[in-house]
């Protein structure tokens, strides 16, 4: 019996020491795991958070640096450290930080870069804190979908909604009121337009030929043909919506505003800061961007030049209008206390008056309905144009992991390779349909 | 006694092996490792974008290689870039130290202005030539435009012609100086009574020139150009700066190509075997160079 009892209290004491060993480990270098997201604590201890712009423009650090001093102002024991990257970089510095253990606690994505890093299981799911944030239901729905379907297998919140990257058409209305144009309505009018403002030493369309060209070739491409998904022929036939007469058509369409002549010849090189560029400087008569240009062209043009309206619709009388959403991810190594301090900051911008500093200087549709936009002409009639009837929510099929290499190793090469006339229409369509089909098939079978 | 002289062979057997072993080790870290790493990444499929994907291909990246049409544009792109941009580099060079070599006055000044471009970066040269060459405001467009020569201004970087254009042009005024200052190197040790001999012979300019000068600067010129087609081969930061390769791969080198496979698109396994495509065949190019150059006796034969 004494030995048994001597048995007992041994093994008593030995859990006992093993848990207060486990109680030792610091909790920083437990990595919180994809949805597996630990209970926060509110504390009042210094916090320290790094927090990365993937945009390091001085436009957009404005932005962070200016919310966080204004969070410290009413949190001083937390110190948010910013660094901003540059954009055309962020893919590479996000993906080697990821592959080497140096990502920051949380930082601010655009959609491409938030597929991408939840492609490589780097993000902390945000749903269960948000389901207990009390504002939840002022945050825009379309912009949580959006997260939420990033990845139809694993839902989560794979970031907090900041803002809708909205799309819009920029035209310049002083040359349209002169030629006694309307604003294109449609896309049939949209080809028209351009070809008839090309004149005068200026041409119809900014066309971005360069790096990022595949974005609005893709939207348009799903707006022409009237697709939200494009493997929806796929168990039927076997292909994607690449594979559609319709969408040769408007790919021919398409490719001919930039290689027929309408639009500025550096088009093909043409990135978006030269695409904007063009349009501003007074070298086209639309441009087709969304809103966070809108500070850079309200920069060169006056309200008396510059007019703004909503995406055309197709043939079928659908806008698609792709509202994708940038927002603030937090990444799984980040410990439980600065997890807690990370998703505080999160709500603080979730404020409308923060809400409206962001969208102000940088563009955007807030993502806290209750932000007051009233004094953004602009921006209102964007939302207008959102709440419209038979309006669609144009969204790339972000699920797929190989996307981004599908878009900038593909699409971008194809497109420049249509505009100097090196390569049909068809013949690309067919390779993004074999391409698109190769990455479904590998999503499938996961 | 012989114990002693046992110790000291054997110090004197072991010294110098000792006194490389750190010279060895920096190599092997820098330079035998990364070469090694990148033969067994090459054999791998393994992207950082996607670390799922991981795993041992064998020679399956090489054989993607065979059949990638860029990789065929690459390489052709290389060659001409670099034979082109070589062969003017060492004309004008040539030509600029055959003239300072005469000069009497303000040789310091002269020197210094036209070693001038080598000291500038690839990428502030892409910079340079990008404003130079702007479609819109460009100093170029704006001559050509004043002297006539063209009615509206050139898209330099937009068609593949004028982009491949632009990168010549940049490189090879980045590239002159280092030609001009060998070559008046190797002509500041030309003995002048050659000169002399063959003007009283009779011969004219024309004649030294590929008779008695070329002959001589023979050793200079193989082993100066070699060189410079081997960087020229491997260069990345002014043609990727300038034009990323674009439009549509036409001014895509090799080099770029690597970069844009391993460092933009984070993909390591297909750039370590482009890697290795490009360092097979830079040795086999300069093993057939400098054969060439002990072969060919000298330019007069």
């Amino acid at each position: 019996m004494k030995r048994t009892i001597a048995c007992l209290v041994t093994l008593v004491m030995l859990v006992t020491m093993l848990a207060a060993c486990g109680g030792t480990s610091t909790p920083q270098t437990q990595p919180n795991q994809g949805a597996s997201t630990p209970e926060p604590s509110k504390s009042s201890e210094p916090v320290k958070l790094t927090f990365w712009a993937n945009d390091g423009s001085p436009q957009w650090m404005e932005v962070w640096n200016s919310a966080v001093e204004r969070y410290k102002a009413v949190n001083p024991n937390v110190t948010i450290e910013t660094f901003g990257i540059p954009w055309d970089t962020a893919v590479t510095k996000f993906t080697t930080a990821a592959a080497t253990g140096t990502l920051p606690d949380m930082a601010h994505l655009a959609a491409t870069l938030t597929q991408v890093m939840m492609a490589s299981d780097t993000l902390v799911d945000l749903s269960p804190l948000f389901e207990k944030y009390e504002g939840k239901n002022d945050i825009n729905q379309g912009h949580l979908n959006f997260y939420y379907g990033m990845n139809p297998k694993v839902k989560g919140l794979w970031a907090a909604p900041m803002f809708g990257s909205t799309n819009q058409i920029w035209y310049r209305k002083d040359w349209f009121e002169k030629e006694g144009i309307e604003f294109p309505r449609t896309w049939d009018e949209f080809f028209e337009v351009s070809k008839s403002m090309t004149k005068d030493g200026h041409y119809g369309y900014s066309f971005r030929g360069g790096s990022g060209n595949w974005n609005l070739t893709l939207h348009f491409l799903m707006s022409y043909t009237n697709t939200s998904d494009w493997f929806a022929d796929y168990e039927e036939t076997g292909h994607t919506f690449f594979a559609k007469p319709e969408t040769l058509e408007g790919l021919t369409k398409w490719i001919s505003i930039a290689a027929d002549g309408y639009a500025p010849p550096t088009c093909v090189s043409n990135g978006y800061t030269e695409m904007i560029a063009e349009f501003s400087s007074g070298n086209a008569a639309m441009a087709w961007h969304h809103l966070q240009s809108a500070p850079l062209i309200l920069e060169k043009l006056t309200p008396d030049q510059l007019g703004y309206g909503p995406m055309p619709r197709n043939s079928e009388g659908v806008r698609f209008v792709s509202d994708e959403p940038q927002g603030i991810a937090v990444f799984n190594t980040i410990s439980d206390e600065n997890l807690e301090a990370a998703f505080d900051f999160i709500k603080f911008l979730w404020t409308p008056e923060e809400q409206l500093s962001i969208v102000t200087i940088a563009g955007g549709v807030p993502s806290n309905l209750k932000t007051d936009v009233e004094g953004n002409e602009y921006l209102k009639a964007a939302l207008n144009a959102l709440s419209e009837e038979n309006v669609k929510a144009s969204v790339l099929p972000f699920f797929l992991k190989d996307l981004q290499r599908f878009n900038e190793q593909i699409v971008t090469p194809d497109i420049q390779a249509m505009i100097l006339k090196e390569l049909k229409p068809e013949d690309a369509l067919k390779r993004w349909d074999e391409e698109a089909i190769k990455m479904y098939e590998e999503y499938l079978s996961e | 006694m012989s114990n002693v002289r046992t110790n000291k062979e054997k110090r004197e057997r072991i010294e110098p092996y000792l006194l490389i072993l750190p010279a060895f080790i920096v190599i092997g870290t820098l330079i035998l490792y990364p070469i090694l790493r990148t033969f067994y990444l090459s054999m791998m499929e393994y992207s950082i974008m996607r670390p799922d994907k991981t795993e041992y291909v064998g020679l399956l990246n090489y054989s993607n290689l065979m059949k990638d049409r860029t990789f065929v544009k690459s390489l052709r792109n290389t060659f001409t870039y670099s034979v082109i941009t070589v062969f003017f580099q060492f004309i004008f060079g040539l030509a600029l130290a055959l003239l300072m070599r005469n000069m009497r006055h303000f040789k310091g000044f002269y020197r210094a202005t036209v070693f001038a471009p080598w000291a500038v970066s690839g990428v502030l040269t892409a910079i340079i030539w990008t404003l130079m060459f702007n479609g819109s405001f460009g100093v170029v467009n704006d001559l050509l435009l004043r002297l006539g020569f063209i009615d509206t201004g050139i898209p330099w970087k937009s068609t593949p012609l004028t982009a491949y254009v632009v990168v010549i042009v940049s490189a090879v005024w980045r590239g002159i100086p280092y030609f001009a200052i060998s070559m008046l190197a190797a002509l500041s040790s030309f003995p002048e009574e050659l000169f002399e001999s063959a003007k009283i012979d009779g011969a004219g300019s024309i004649k030294i020139f590929f008779k008695i000068l070329l002959p001589f600067l023979k050793e200079t010129i193989i082993l100066t150009t070699l060189l410079r087609l081997i960087w020229t081969f491997c260069d990345v930061d002014l043609i990727y700066s300038l034009t990323a390769g674009g439009p549509n791969n036409s001014t895509l080198t090799l080099p770029v190509y690597i970069t844009k496979t391993a460092v933009d698109y984070m993909n390591f396994g297909y750039g370590g075997a482009l890697t290795v495509g490009l360092f097979i065949i830079l040795l086999v190019f300069s093993a057939l160079y400098m054969q060439l150059g002990k072969s060919s006796g000298d330019f007069s034969a």
